[in-house]
């Protein structure tokens, strides 16, 4: 359909940029098996100790990963001008938001599950666990990008600042962690994840409707 | 020192709770409303001001 | 025009909304105090001991009421952001700049009187209950807002910023709630509950009503204080703040 080519145009062109700058795509999955290394030394590397915590352990590795990625969301556009042509253009802003969302999520939120089998291993995740574990990974990290979506974009033009991102987002990553998490633990204590899956799914549909017409509000009010 | 609160018993953290509630109120309170005051002697000070080099900035 | 309305409209002036505050402010404080003192007493030495917790569910008295001004004045917040996007009135702005630092002092209240009620009753500072848990989440929402806006140079633009930040975090407020109490049952079962039985005594439960008041008149006089601090920084040039300055009052 001719009627999206600018948003399919903006999605081809992050895609393409990243592309470009593999090694800066590939950073949060290096942070995340650091982590992992890190928690499983800590913890003494015994198999025991490790596995009942490897599902909490890979969730909040993967949120904190994905966090990294956030600040470079906008940075580049308001850096060459790209976001000022954005804001300027007729496509409607919060498309635009779902093509720049859709373009993140593909990156890092399904880059990260994909990498969670790694790390997975590292931790010693019993393998009955790990379909659950992947399919709550990919519904929360949908959430989670919405919610990085909207820090970006009231952060953009802002001085580069980790903290206030993180304060901005953590609170909002909490349900999903949550309900994410807590479907893998459902599934370790014998019971169905479904209750806790539909929750977070729902949770991350919530987000896929707020965030995109949050975030080009916030983006117009940085334009001001 | 926690050793010596819990030794006090319920009482002691009851009162605990109540002065931490005013302190946290004073703090709350307290630094607006200096800041209101010496914002007033401030436009008074620029008014003197303006009023002694005749109407300059 | 409808009284209401041009009240609103009429607030919307800076000397007005000084002026208002003003005469308000006295009797907000006044109220504050007056009702505090009387809910302090009647909670401390006219309400009977709890016969499950002691004393210490006296703390419940700062506790409680903390907790419900640290949502109410989060959703006052959101309100006057939402205000702020879509007519663009500057006093909202300006409320919504003035209600973050308050609401936060209330959720770290609610947080110490929590931790500080939890050793002599239940043995410990600090329990992972669904309540305790959602405020500390609150109080990084309040932080948020707080350090978002000040992150910005010009203040009307992150006012604005904050705005979204809030209106966003108030629709989060109930899923965050509801995830935690989900998360809670899950992992300590039901049984674990901040507060006992659920009915209370008349003579318990009247100074709790009062406090919650008490609070709230502390409330508005705070946010008029903040507020007119504030109009008053950002109009210290023109005339009716000069006149204000010299008046006195």
């Amino acid at each position: 359909m001719s009627t999206l080519r600018p948003y399919r145009a903006l999605l081809g062109r992050d895609l393409r940029l990243a592309w470009r700058r593999r090694a800066d795509v590939l950073m949060p999955l290096a942070f995340a098996v650091l982590v992992v290394l890190l928690f499983a030394i800590a913890i003494g590397g015994v198999e025991e100790r490790l596995a009942p915590m490897a599902a909490p352990i890979i969730w909040v590795t993967v949120l904190l990963s994905g966090f990294l990625s956030l600040d470079g969301m906008f940075r580049g556009d308001v850096d060459d001008g790209a976001l000022d042509q954005l804001l300027a253009g007729s496509s409607s802003l919060v498309g635009l938001m779902y093509a720049k969302a859709l373009a993140h999520w593909l990156l890092y939120g399904v880059g990260l599950t994909l990498a969670a089998p790694i790390l997975a291993l590292l931790l010693n995740l019993p393998v009955e666990l790990l379909p659950v574990m992947l399919t709550s990974l990919a519904l929360g990290t949908l959430g989670a990008t919405q919610v990085g979506l909207i820090a970006a974009a009231l952060t953009a033009r802002l001085r580069r600042s980790g903290i206030l991102l993180a304060l901005i987002v953590m609170p909002l990553f909490l349900p999903l962690l949550i309900f994410g998490s807590g479907s893998v633990e459902a599934v370790r204590f014998g019971d169905s994840p479904r209750g806790a899956l539909l929750l977070l799914a729902a949770q991350s549909v919530f987000l896929l409707t707020l965030a995109p017409p949050a975030a080009a509000l916030a983006l117009r009010i940085g334009d001001e | 020192m926690l050793a010596w609160l819990e030794a006090q018993g319920h009482w002691g953290f009851i009162t605990v709770s109540y002065l931490l509630f005013f302190l946290v109120l004073l703090a709350d309170f307290l630094p607006p409303w200096m800041r209101e005051r010496r914002l007033r002697r401030e436009i008074l000070q620029r008014l003197k001001r303006q009023r002694a080099t005749g109407k300059d900035v | 025009m409808h009284p209401v309305w041009r009240w609103f409209h009429q607030m919307g002036s800076p000397p007005y909304f000084y002026a208002f505050s003003t005469r308000w402010m006295p009797w907000f404080g006044g109220l504050a105090l007056i009702l505090g003192a009387i809910g302090i007493y009647k909670g401390l030495f006219i309400a009977p001991a709890d016969y499950l917790q002691g004393e210490s569910f006296r703390i419940i008295y700062i506790h409680v009421p903390s907790a419900w001004m640290s949502l109410f004045i989060y959703l006052l917040m959101a309100i006057n952001g939402a205000i702020a996007l879509i007519w663009r009135i500057k006093l909202s702005e300006i409320l919504l700049l003035s209600c973050a630092p308050i609401g936060a002092m209330f959720t770290a209240v609610t947080l110490l009187t929590g931790m500080l009620w939890g050793k002599p009753t239940w043995g410990t500072y600090w329990v992972w209950d669904a309540r305790l848990t959602s405020e500390l989440v609150l109080l990084f929402l309040y932080f948020g807002v707080m350090a978002l806006a000040a992150a910005y140079e010009d203040q009307r633009q992150g006012a604005r910023a904050a705005a979204v930040l809030a209106l966003v975090g108030v629709v989060n407020i109930p899923i965050i709630h509801f995830s935690v109490h989900w998360w809670n049952t899950l992992h300590q079962g039901e049984t674990v509950r901040v507060f006992g039985e659920t009915s209370m005594h008349g003579s318990m439960l009247w100074p709790l009503l009062i406090m919650a008041l008490a609070t709230k008149f502390y409330f508005a006089f705070a946010l008029l204080l903040r507020a007119r601090s504030m109009l008053l920084e950002q109009e210290r040039g023109k005339q009716w703040a000069i006149e204000i300055a010299q008046g006195g009052r």
